[in-house]
């Protein structure tokens, strides 16, 4: 064999290996992207579900779930794992009205209609009653808005404290300056 | 509903999570979730959180439901009702009665 023949098979030999290597980072990049539209998918359940149920249901339910389907149960089964994933999301969505219709009935009283999640200081989220009042701006508050936590620069805070109600339930008490309105839904 | 039922009656005693009950009943989860809702806020089941390590199980907690007392005694009582309806009418029997004849 001569010498230039036997660099062409080697370099021949190196392609296979790069475009091996190559494809196998392409599907995995695919593989990737296929599995974050399951979540996208999942979101969409999200959005339909009332808020105070965005945690009970989303974040410690279904999404550990497609998780778990996805990345453990058919780890070594990519294709039948996204099938299984993406028919678990679709399925969630068709079905996200109702769960939330037999999901409302069940939270705990006096549970207000709607709210705004807002971050502490502490890195907690809550569940607050009403709706976002800026006019509050008092900076002694113990909370920071959601948005103004992504917007810290322009200083909007929600003023209120943490206390314990005689049923022994830890509320945030949003200061109000004629009365107080209580109403956490939950706190992590 | 009663397929639900039936499998937390199976083995009342252990948990269950969404999936399982999905691959082995096969319902879809669309069905299956707000069932499980239903039957939280009826109080024969109660979900809670699975209390691990994610770190060390290598998954993320899972939801677990439990049949209550409450909810075994209602459960059992439903599904007998339920068969009572659903059997079918006993099948009357009819016999040729032999009368009068040749003699």
């Amino acid at each position: 064999m001569s010498p230039s023949s036997l660099i062409a098979v080697l370099a021949g030999l190196l392609l296979l290996v790069l475009g091996k290597v190559c494809l196998d980072l392409a599907s995995k990049q695919v593989q990737g992207w296929l599995f974050d539209l399951c979540f996208v998918v999942l979101r969409v359940v999200k959005r339909r579900l009332p808020t105070a149920l965005h945690v009970a249901r989303h974040d410690e339910e279904l999404a550990p779930e497609l998780k778990w389907i996805l990345f453990d149960r058919y780890a070594n089964e990519p294709v039948v794992g996204l099938y299984k994933g993406f028919r678990f999301a679709l399925s969630n969505v068709r079905g996200a009205k109702k769960l939330a219709r037999e999901s409302v009935k069940q939270l705990p009283d006096p549970w207000p209609k709607w709210g705004h999640w807002v971050i502490l200081r502490d890195g907690r989220r809550v569940y607050i009653e009403g709706r976002r009042r800026w006019w509050f701006g008092h900076r002694v508050s113990a909370a920071v808005s959601l948005r103004a936590g992504r917007r810290r620069a322009r200083g909007r805070y929600v003023r209120g404290h943490w206390t314990t109600r005689p049923d022994g339930r830890r509320v945030y008490v949003r200061s109000h300056w004629r009365r107080e309105r209580t109403g956490v839904m939950r706190a992590e | 509903m009663a397929l639900v039922v039936r499998a937390f009656l199976d083995e009342p005693s252990k948990p269950k999570y969404g999936f399982e009950l999905m691959e082995s009943l096969g319902i879809s989860s669309g069905t299956l979730y707000p069932m499980l809702a239903k039957l939280e806020r009826l109080g024969w089941i109660e979900g809670h959180r699975e209390d691990i390590d994610p770190s060390v199980a290598g998954r993320p907690p899972r939801r677990n439901y439990c049949l209550t007392g409450e909810g075994l005694v209602l459960a059992r009582n439903e599904l007998a009702e339920l068969s009572d309806q659903l059997r079918p009418p006993q099948a009357v029997r009819i016999r040729p009665v032999i009368s009068g004849g040749f003699s």
